[in-house]
């Protein structure tokens, strides 16, 4: 009996050491995650007036259809997709969530006869589709948890790179989509070409672009689209690194929420077994006591 | 009397300035685009430069100055507001090692292995310059 109650102690120690561990996870999650919202937050009078200065512009040059960025390539042969997936483990069923729609994404764009180059970013992605046998042509780690706008441009420039000379005709990014604490989807969105479709951003015309102007534009309204066409991209991958890393962020602090609760469980059920072994042994020992007196009686 | 411009600077990271102004001056494509209050609508590329925010006399009537490397600026109604991908402002500049890598743009720019290469020293000397300008 004085053995088992030792083991069980030791476990006992182990258990509490393992939700300490998964305690500060949590919270050093939960503060991430309410970094990269307030990150969220302060992106977005930028992206709305993206938008508001992109819907001007569309409406003075009239026609789209001219600018690379906008062009529906006819027909569209090879695709892109993009993955981003986090560097770092214990965090639920992220990575898993978005490989399996990654694999899903793939598959149906292959089926529809299309050539795919995967690119992917994160770790934990790039492990879970080697190990799968997928194709993975190029890879990056390089990603933090806290995204810059120079980290964005970084990782567009390869894109758009890609789709500018033609080596992919769209291009497709699966990534957590972080629409609110209780939603974050894996979510495929095309970036490439811009199309009406892939502008999630608020695109919302508000009161002053009704009564708009004729605005001035300079230099002419074609070289500033291009420009702005660019910067836009990289605005709506900024967006999508900042929600990838907050859903990152939230799945962690979930999973290690219930890691927590469930030490908790463990430590009560394995006290109680080792009171009860404590108790048995004690009452054992009055047993052999109160036995022996009788004998010497 | 409040001001007669509004004027934000907005980076995509996060909001950088916002309040009042008598005029704003900004680098634009066909050089510095002075604006005053009824400034017709405007939407403009802005090159490498300084962007100068004439703040009104109630509001100590100093000069904001800040340094970009690009953007876009949209006029509509009196509001000025400014897309710029990174905004220094003069307590940020560190001269030195700007110093350092003007002069390493400088040596680059003596033989550019292409014209795009050219391109961007240019523009990245102008960047620099523009950033110098505040401290010195």
């Amino acid at each position: 009996m004085a053995k088992s109650s030792k083991t069980i102690r030791k476990r006992i120690k182990s258990v509490v050491s393992t939700k300490k561990i998964t305690r500060t996870m949590e919270m050093v999650a939960t503060s991430k995650l309410q970094k990269s919202q307030s990150k969220v937050i302060g992106s977005r009078p930028y992206t709305t007036t993206l938008a508001s200065l992109l819907e001007v512009i569309s409406a003075a040059v009239g026609s789209l259809g001219n600018f690379p960025l906008f062009a529906k390539r006819n027909p569209t042969k090879k695709v892109l997709v993009f993955v981003i997936t986090s560097n770092r483990g214990l965090c639920g069923g992220y990575n898993a969530n978005l490989v399996r729609k990654a694999r899903e994404h793939i598959a149906s764009l292959r089926a529809d006869g299309l050539e795919v180059a995967v690119h992917v970013a994160g770790k934990k992605g790039i492990a879970a589709l080697k190990f799968a046998g997928d194709q993975v042509d190029q890879t990056r780690t390089d990603l933090t948890d806290r995204p810059t706008y120079a980290e964005a441009e970084n990782v567009g420039r390869p894109l758009l790179d890609a789709f500018l000379k033609y080596e992919a005709d769209r291009v497709d990014v699966v990534y957590a989509d972080f629409r609110s604490i209780g939603q974050q989807p894996p979510t495929a969105l095309t970036v490439l070409p811009l199309g009406a479709a892939s502008v999630g951003a608020p695109a919302k015309s508000d009161a002053h672009a009704k009564a708009t102007p004729d605005f001035l534009f300079e230099p002419g309204p074609a070289e500033i689209l291009e420009e702005l066409a660019a910067v836009y991209v990289k605005n709506v991958l900024y967006r999508m690194l900042l929600s990838a890393v907050a859903s990152e962020q939230l799945a962690r602090r979930v999973a290690m929420k219930n890691a927590t609760d469930n030490a908790n469980d463990m430590q009560k059920s394995l006290t109680r077994e080792y009171n009860k072994a404590r108790q048995a042994m004690i009452t054992q020992e009055i047993a052999e006591i109160v036995g022996g007196a009788a004998a010497l009686e | 009397m409040s001001a007669p411009i509004r004027c934000t600077v907005v980076s995509p990271e996060r909001p950088l300035f916002d309040g009042g102004a008598e005029k704003v001056v900004v680098p634009g494509t066909k050089g510095q685009i002075g604006i005053m209050p009824r400034h017709a609508a405007l939407i403009a590329k802005l090159e490498p430069g300084v962007i100068r925010i004439h703040r009104p006399a109630d509001e100590g009537g100093a000069v904001s100055k800040m340094a970009v490397t690009g953007g876009f600026v949209q006029v509509l109604h009196n509001v000025v507001t400014l897309l710029v991908t990174d905004a220094v402002v003069a307590e940020d500049v560190n001269a030195g090692a700007l110093h350092a890598e003007l002069e390493d743009v400088l040596a680059k720019l003596q033989h550019p292995a292409s014209d795009d290469e050219y391109r961007s020293l240019l523009r990245r000397r102008r960047g620099l310059t523009a950033q110098l300008s505040l401290v010195e």
